[in-house]
């Protein structure tokens, strides 16, 4: 764009001579000199005076000062880069000024690789008592307060509307709705919000044509989650497991599940045999269950049982159970007081059960076991499978989830209030 | 909008006065700014304003909530650390407003009655909650300003170098108010107060803007 490469007003470095370029003219105030980094200011009466000679420490701006850019739908120029340091936790952050002349400035966050594209609000957040971490409230969002320390300006590149000097220090809060972002500085004078959202990477090297992008170690503070499916994920499992339940109650309600026979045996002499009654397997398909009971403390009973198809002796077959319940000697108790069998398709024709039971001979076991027999009850093993199947992926990827907010606030360092 | 004609008391020059409220202007003439005091008189010297990229300008137009307006004077405000401009737009339906251009930040402010005195207005602090049109704020900045100089009709005396206390203050719903200390054209002192809202750019629809070279 031929329009873009105005040669830009210049004025002499107070320090070195070299010129020094002025993008928004009559709205910035500090300067820094592109040959000796020397930093200049307009005094009260408009006059270019040297605050900083020369800057300790150099960084490299990641963005073409001078350049415009488009990013956002606008055109954005880029005036000014900062680098400012929380020295008590040994680290820095960089920030872009980016200037239009019709929507005013924004600053373009770089921490840690994570880009935050943020601007100045005069919309006052609330403040929200309430325990944990300290939280406002801003445009219907809750914003949790994510790190709260000094920033002390380190290296500045540009021009900026603003004083500015090497070792300006400040207090900041950031608050995070990932991917929003609330910031708070606080000087004696002036009280300060910024709010921003996050920015993919790919896309500020893209739009700010970055040869080099810095590394990310780590989650970004209010870089929007990876399992972003899981509201999702959530909704479409909540959905197929109210199918599930729902085929699983019309399972129940169209079961036969009658019983058959409940029987009290009673043996008090430590041996006993009993028969049930006949009774009819009504199709090639019914399913028998078999419930046994027994009150045993510290004994146990054993069951011989035989199922006999009265028509056909020979296939007649048996199952052996015992029921016993000791105590592990630590106030808990070890074993089943009962028993259920299960016998799947069985056969056309009347039936009956043979039982042969002992028990432990001893004072205090039981003397009587509860048989009881149910024609195709209602079967909940398919179902349970089903559900955890359909619970298994979105239980892990929920875990996941967990395990990145976890991480997230791992860098965080403001401490839970309680 | 209603015009009407002015004879400068200076060169005799014409100079037309776009709304009722205009009680300050410059001569393009003879470079005299005018103050109405019961009658135009020569007030003093218009000061050339030095340059600034703005989009705005004086004749800019645009609408504001369904509203016409008309920016027709500014002035360019200076203080310890920055500038900002107030644009005075005159709306069809007769009322004014002030646009202020600050830090890239846009505003519009009506101007509102206050009964804050003098004393009150100096023990503000940043952060103070101050009440004004019935709402209630916190001081977000306090500023000493000089004015720089001004352009087209006024409805306030804005004579360079002439210094006045300006006090921002903003609320959780984005209300905007501005306090002002300064002189009355009688030269009394007064509080003066501006109430309204923190605005986009796109939300003038502005047409007839300045050229901005490279943008």
């Amino acid at each position: 764009m031929a329009g873009d490469q105005t040669i830009p007003i210049t004025f002499q470095c107070v320090h070195c001579g070299s010129p020094i370029p002025v993008h928004a003219l009559g709205q910035s105030m500090t300067f820094v000199c592109p040959s000796c980094k020397s930093i200049v200011q307009e005094d009260n009466d408009g006059y270019k005076v040297l605050v900083n000679a020369n800057q300790s420490v150099s960084f490299i701006s990641l963005l073409e000062l001078g350049k415009k850019f488009t990013f956002g739908g606008q055109r954005w120029q880029a005036i000014g880069f900062m680098v400012r340091f929380n020295d008590a936790e040994r680290f820095h952050w960089s920030e872009y000024l980016l200037f239009n002349p019709y929507e005013g400035y924004r600053f373009l966050v770089e921490s840690d690789g994570h880009w935050t594209f943020m601007e100045l609000t005069r919309r006052i957040p609330k403040n929200m008592r309430l325990s944990g971490r300290p939280r406002v409230s801003w445009m219907g969002r809750t914003y949790t307060q994510f790190y709260t320390g000094k920033a002390r300006v380190g290296f500045v590149l540009g021009e900026f509307y603003w004083r500015v000097k090497v070792g300006d220090t400040i207090d900041v809060q950031d608050f995070i709705a990932p991917p929003a972002m609330l910031s708070l500085e606080t000087s004696l004078d002036e009280v300060m919000w910024t709010s921003g959202v996050y920015v993919d990477k790919a896309e500020i090297q893209k739009c700010f044509g970055i040869q080099t992008m810095p590394r990310q170690s780590r989650i970004g503070s209010n870089q929007p989650s990876s399992y972003k499916l899981l509201p999702k994920l959530v909704k479409s499992w909540a959905f197929l497991a109210l199918i599930l339940t729902l085929i699983q109650c019309c399972f129940v309600v169209i079961s036969t599940n009658t019983r058959l026979f409940n029987k009290a045996i009673s043996f008090p002499n430590g041996k006993g045999v009993f028969k049930t009654d006949s009774f009819e397997m009504p199709n090639a398909n019914s399913n028998l269950q078999l419930d046994l009971s027994a009150s045993v403390v510290d004994s146990w009973v054993d069951i011989i049982g035989t199922v006999v198809p009265e028509h056909n002796q020979e296939a007649a077959f048996a199952f052996q159970r015992e029921l016993s319940l000791y105590s592990d000697g630590e106030g808990g108790y070890e074993g089943d007081r009962q028993a259920s069998l299960f016998f799947p398709q069985m056969k056309k024709g009347p039936y009956h059960i043979e039982f042969d039971l002992e028990k432990e001979n001893k004072g205090g076991s039981p003397n009587s076991l509860t048989v009881s027999g149910i024609l195709n009850p209602p079967t909940q093993l398919p179902f349970w499978i089903c559900l955890s199947l359909l619970s298994l992926f979105p239980l892990l990827y929920w875990l996941a989830a967990i395990l990145e907010e976890k991480n997230r606030w791992l860098s965080s360092n403001v401490e839970v209030v309680t | 909008m209603e015009s009407r004609l002015l004879c400068c008391p200076g060169c005799g020059g014409p100079i037309t006065l776009h709304s009722p409220a205009t009680i300050f202007v410059n001569c393009l003439f003879c470079k005299n700014t005018l103050l109405f005091d019961k009658d135009w008189k020569v007030f003093g010297k218009v000061a050339e304003l030095p340059p600034e990229i703005t989009p705005l300008q004086v004749g800019t137009n645009g609408t504001f909530l369904n509203e016409v307006l008309t920016i027709i004077g500014r002035r360019r405000m200076r203080w310890t650390d920055g500038y900002w401009t107030e644009w005075y737009a005159s709306f069809s339906k007769g009322k004014g407003a002030w646009i202020a251009e600050a830090q890239g930040l846009w505003m519009i402010a009506y101007p509102v009655e206050t009964e804050m005195s003098r004393g009150e207005f100096e023990a503000l602090t940043v952060a103070s909650s101050v009440k004004a049109a019935g709402k209630q704020f916190a001081v977000n900045d306090i500023k000493i300003a000089k004015c720089l100089g001004s352009e087209g009709e006024l409805p306030v005396i804005s004579s360079p170098n002439e210094e006045l206390k300006s006090i921002d203050a903003s609320n959780t719903n984005g209300d905007f108010l501005s306090l002002e200390s300064g002189q009355d054209e009688h030269g009394k002192s007064r509080v003066s107060a501006y109430v309204g809202r923190y605005v986009a750019f796109g939300d003038f629809h502005f047409k007839n803007l300045r050229h901005l070279d490279g943008w």
